[in-house]
């Protein structure tokens, strides 16, 4: 369609880096959007996301402070609940 | 019931606004969503106000959960991290505009995709402890220190293009070997 569309061979790298954080958040925007409608590219994230997150479940739990449990919930209106349908 | 099954149904009722479900989705999860957040900002204050804006994404975003194709636990770990890294890029780099953090845009993989990420899911330690240790390590820094090319390249004293030049093959290898 145009220029700015990735070289299909670099789908899986292009998708890994944005998964490490690893674009400038230009190309990151950019490469949202081309995730809502490529399936492969999409299929590529869902790819390394379940392949790295075993990496962030090793990492040791640490119990957050028991105030931010509150905050958290009160940040979280049943109202966004009703409105978002 | 498996835990994978027990936050699938407590995400699940949180698109219905339940509260109660909110509390015990937390309950489960936070410590290990705040050790991912500590580890990627090492600043308490800064992880408690990640791990906070986190959890009212989880709310937020609840009925995206089930079209995203990630499994749950991937799904939240993915939302913890993505808030952790704008963070600390908002505090490296005050005034670039960051993308809105998001695990991934809401429409679904195909389900054998998804399936087959799950259930290789374990395999990535083999198949990191193939790469050299230093590219393995930077692998590592990126992904849950949120470290940039120029972060890594600084870390390991190397040019940057060497840098880009570790993570490519290193990906493309990790590529390979979670393939098989």
């Amino acid at each position: 369609m145009s220029a700015k569309q990735p070289d299909r061979r670099d789908g899986p790298m292009r998708a890994a880096e944005y998964v490490l954080h690893l674009m400038p958040s230009a190309d990151r925007k950019e490469f949202e959007a081309t995730i809502a409608w490529d399936a492969s590219v999409r299929d590529e994230v869902v790819f390394w996301n379940e392949h790295f997150a075993p990496m962030a479940d090793a990492v040791s739990p640490v119990t957050p402070p028991a105030p931010l449990k509150k905050g958290s919930r009160l940040s979280c209106s049943p109202i966004l609940a009703t409105l978002r349908r | 019931m498996s835990a994978t099954a027990d936050i699938e149904k407590l995400l699940f009722r949180l698109t219905l606004g339940d509260r109660k479900a909110f509390s015990q989705l937390y309950d489960k999860t936070s410590a290990k969503l705040f050790g991912v957040c500590l580890r990627d900002l090492n600043d308490r204050a800064a992880a408690e106000d990640a791990l906070q804006d986190t959890f009212v994404k989880v709310w937020k975003r609840a009925d995206r959960y089930a079209a995203n194709g990630l499994s749950p636990m991937t799904w939240l770990i993915a939302i913890a991290r993505n808030t952790a890294i704008d963070s600390l890029r908002r505090r490296k780099t005050a005034g670039e505009d960051l993308s809105e953090a998001d695990a991934v845009p809401s429409a679904g993989p195909t389900p054998e995709a998804a399936a087959i990420a799950s259930s290789e899911a374990a395999r990535i330690g083999a198949c990191m402890d193939g790469l050299e240790p230093d590219r393995r390590a930077a692998v590592r820094g990126a992904y849950l220190e949120g470290h940039t090319y120029a972060d890594l390249a600084k870390v390991h004293d190397v040019p940057l293009n060497t840098m880009r030049t570790w993570l490519r093959r290193s990906l493309e290898k990790l590529r390979e070997c979670l393939s098989k």
